[in-house]
């Protein structure tokens, strides 16, 4: 079987109105592999959310292909689209806003089962109870509403939502952001559980480096639409090339106060090119645009520093 | 000569709501040294930001401080009248709310609305207000200050609406800067640069910062002393390096453990339920709360900071607790 289970291919979305086109997404492409959490960082503005959209085909590209599951999905219509949502779902930034709240937790749940029609009122049932379960909250939550729950509580039954149907492949869109810190901790955990549990493949979009660190395998920085860095985690926050990822690295506060440090790298905010950049493969699965920066000059840099850290 | 340009003694604040009395804040007991950064750290409804605005009086309607006084510069807020209160608000105490949106009106423009301050607190004549404004954009980091200044906020980012609140905070020269929650919206990149503005001002004008977060990386960074708000108390205070290097209560332990760290490669992050607050004790005393609360209430039974070590304090019962099943 294909170890690939997404595939973007030079994938575009434009937002325009009557006077301008704005290019939230421009030219990107990435694989993901079956099993795998592909990180997404990018500040506000950088395109990440859209991409997860357009991936999920809540967007239709303008430019582009999507492959899912070894099948092209760019150019289905709704309709045929709906056996792929099944299988892609999204767990939504803000708890507050995403779920609806006038049903009962119980109505949340089945709904998703309800649209595609599956199983019998009383299996339906038997799934959400199974599915709170699953992300531990208490059977009883089941006839209550959301207004009755914190944050953290209805960011589990957001997770629950999502992953009642069972999907290979899941877009977590900024899923703790709205949370307290020591409540995300529980939801990162419970959301890496069962992760591993059901082998799911994710999308993780966060503009916080330290949590993207902590639940991807690989980490993808985009930049004003653009992919401007692909690497695997470790790889990546040891040894960035681009200097906006260096940027962003070096602004991470660190919770250490003896290690405080006023000399930081300044932060570089280079201009969004006109031409969507090629990725270069500079080695260890590292691949950074190569448009934006002369790729010689990292070239001698990267060795350096691979030096200093050996 | 009082070396402590703030000091707040025992407050304590309650809100009245349909005829319930809720404590917000109790028995809360804070002192910030001139030049200094002081950090109050806390989750959402922990009582950090009634703390601050009770500072200000600016607590809403239905609220009132019962108990305790608030001195700056040696003189007391809590019994002065309204008239001289305004002369402190936005002169010599300013605060930079946390939500950068909702601050500024949105039908004037920037420039004309930092220099408000300017013309009530220190009548800076008409004419020259627009020169003081764009040294104050310049000031916060505007490369273009003549061209913000004709804008509107929503012609701007949240960076940069972020640093025109700051701008607007530091136009009288403040001797204390309240920055509640003055990053939380904000990207890495932009909070960084706002923080660093904030500590650049404090430090060229020998002001003070009283840092509102819940994020143990950014008191890391900025802060010299911090104190852990938990339902409406502080039970934890020390220098930053002490904190950092010796939490004593669970609830800091476990604010600390919750943050994820790229650099020591944790397997799994430690949540507020991988701390125990009931079965432990320090040196025999039992730790307040008993349980993880966000409710003042929970404080059943009397509480005091003891001194664990020099200058670092831990909220303790004061006699020994009988442990009450909780169901």
């Amino acid at each position: 079987m294909d170890n690939l289970l997404v595939r973007a291919q030079n994938l575009s979305k434009y937002f325009s109105d009557s006077t301008s086109v704005h290019k939230a997404v421009d030219g990107v492409s990435l694989n993901i592999h079956r099993g795998e959490t592909l990180g997404v960082v990018g500040e506000s503005g950088s395109g990440k959310t859209t991409l997860g959209r357009t991936i999920m085909r809540l967007y239709k590209p303008e430019h582009g292909q999507i492959w899912f599951d070894g099948k092209e999905i760019t150019n289905l219509n709704d309709r045929k689209l709906r056996p792929y949502r099944r299988e892609i779902q999204m767990i939504f930034q803000n708890p507050y806003e995403s779920l609806s709240p006038r049903l009962t937790v119980g109505e949340i749940l089945e709904e998703p089962l309800y649209i595609q029609k599956i199983g019998t009122k009383k299996e339906r049932m038997d799934k959400a109870l199974s599915m709170l379960e699953k992300v531990g909250l208490p059977r009883n939550s089941y006839q209550r509403k959301i207004h009755e729950f914190s944050g953290g509580q209805r960011q589990r039954i957001g997770i629950a939502r999502a992953l009642i149907l069972e999907p290979k492949f899941v877009i977590a869109d900024e899923p703790v952001s709205a949370l307290d810190v020591s409540v995300q901790a529980q939801v990162l955990n419970l959301l890496k559980d069962l992760q591993a549990e059901l082998n799911l493949t994710c999308l993780f979009i966060s503009h916080d480096l330290s949590v993207v660190h902590y639940m991807s395998d690989r980490v993808a920085v985009m930049y004003l639409g653009h992919l401007i860095e692909l690497a695997p985690k470790e790889e990546l926050y040891r040894n960035p090339i681009h200097p906006y990822t260096k940027s962003l690295l070096s602004s991470i506060p660190v919770p250490d106060p003896e290690r405080r440090n006023p000399y930081r790298e300044p932060i570089v905010l280079p201009d969004k090119p006109l031409y969507p950049p090629q990725l270069v493969h500079v080695g260890n699965e590292h691949y950074v645009s190569a448009n934006m920066i002369n790729i010689k000059d990292f070239e001698i840099e990267n060795t350096k520093k691979q030096v200093s850290y050996i | 000569m009082d070396q402590h340009i703030l000091q707040i003694k025992n407050l304590r604040v309650s809100f009245n709501k349909s005829k319930q009395k809720t404590t917000a804040v109790n028995d809360v007991s804070l002192q910030i040294e001139v030049g200094q950064t002081v950090a109050l750290i806390g989750e959402s409804g922990s009582g950090k930001s009634i703390t601050s605005l009770s500072v200000l009086q600016l607590l809403p309607s239905n609220g009132q401080v019962e108990k305790g006084s608030i001195t700056f510069n040696g003189k007391e807020l809590l019994k002065m009248p309204e008239k001289e209160m305004l002369e402190i608000r936005g002169n010599e105490i300013s605060m930079i709310f946390q939500d950068a949106i909702a601050s500024l009106n949105p039908s004037m423009k920037v420039g004309v609305q930092i220099t408000e301050g300017l013309k009530y607190h220190k009548l800076v004549p008409k004419e020259e207000l627009k020169t003081e404004a764009l040294q104050l954009l310049e000031q916060v980091g505007f490369k273009n200050p003549a061209q913000v200044y004709n804008q509107y906020p929503d012609q701007l980012s949240g960076g940069m609406k972020q640093r025109i609140l700051i701008a607007m905070a530091i136009s009288c020269k403040p001797k204390l800067l309240i920055a509640d929650e003055p990053t939380t919206a904000l990207d890495v990149t932009i909070q960084r640069q706002v923080l660093d503005l904030i500590d650049y001002y404090k430090t060229d004008l020998n002001a003070s910062v009283l840092l509102i977060t819940h994020d143990f990386g950014v008191v890391a960074e900025y802060a010299d002393w911090v104190y852990v708000m938990l339902g409406g108390h502080i039970v934890e205070s020390a220098d930053v390096y002490t904190i950092f290097k010796n939490p004593v209560h669970p609830y800091t332990k476990a604010l600390i453990g919750s943050i994820p760290n790229p650099e020591n490669g944790q397997e799994r992050l430690k949540s507020i339920q991988d701390y125990t607050f009931e079965d432990t004790s320090y040196n025999g005393k039992k730790f307040a709360p008993a349980t993880y609360t966000y409710d003042s209430s929970s404080f059943d039974a009397p509480s005091s900071l003891v001194e664990v070590e020099p200058m670092h304090y831990v909220r303790f019962y004061d006699v020994e607790r009988k442990v009450v099943a909780i169901g």
